[in-house]
């Protein structure tokens, strides 16, 4: 799965640090969702989703 | 490593577990150990029966920082970490007995006690290979 994490971030000049604060995990999981080397739970997704304020779809994309 | 962000009463069960995990191993040897020297009296029962309890106890404080760790990667990390342990453990022993069986002599005898005392030293040595696999790239 794709997503658009990174550029999301970056658009709110947040470090991964600042973002895994705010989820309320580990920069670990920020990083690896970020490199897609894991895909996040739907309560995860949903929370990215409500943070971004955007569907979940326009976060995450099927390959 | 990772520096994750949890609050106070995260990083005080996680260090609770830890400690518990920690004391529970060295009760278990100890207990274990103890229960050898005792042979067939009821001492060395009761110090069986605790010895076992103790690992019990490591178990369940293992499983409890698991599955009560709210950070979903973290958790599945540790899992794959506990399982890759216990699938080399099983194989490493099982090999050893058979090698112990039919080349008798050529290794030294490997205790049932000392199983769980491998099992936890390669749940570390896992957990520290695979969290390194994920370490997070500074920005």
């Amino acid at each position: 799965m794709n997503n658009r994490l990174r550029v999301l971030r970056a658009e709110r000049n947040w470090s991964q640090a600042d973002l895994a604060q705010r989820l309320a995990v580990s920069r670990q999981s920020v990083n690896a969702i970020e490199t897609g080397k894991y895909d996040p739970s739907l309560p995860l997704a949903f929370k990215l989703a409500r943070l971004f304020d955007l569907p979940v779809e326009q976060i995450f994309t099927d390959k | 490593m990772c520096s994750p962000i949890r609050s106070a009463a995260d990083r005080k069960f996680r260090r609770q577990c830890q400690v518990a995990v920690a004391l529970s191993l060295v009760l278990y040897m100890t207990c274990s150990q103890a229960s050898l020297r005792l042979h067939n009296s009821v001492a060395g029962i009761v110090l069986s029966g605790l010895a076992g309890a103790f690992f019990f106890t490591e178990i369940l404080s293992f499983g409890l920082l698991v599955t009560r760790l709210r950070d979903e990667f973290q958790r599945i990390l540790l899992t794959r970490s506990f399982v890759w342990a216990t699938l080399i453990t099983m194989c490493v022993t099982t090999v050893w007995g058979f090698i112990e069986l039919h080349g008798r002599g050529k290794v030294p005898h490997l205790d049932v006690i000392w199983i769980p005392m491998i099992l936890i030293c390669v749940t570390a040595a896992a957990k520290v290979l695979i969290f390194r696999q994920y370490r997070p790239e500074s920005e």
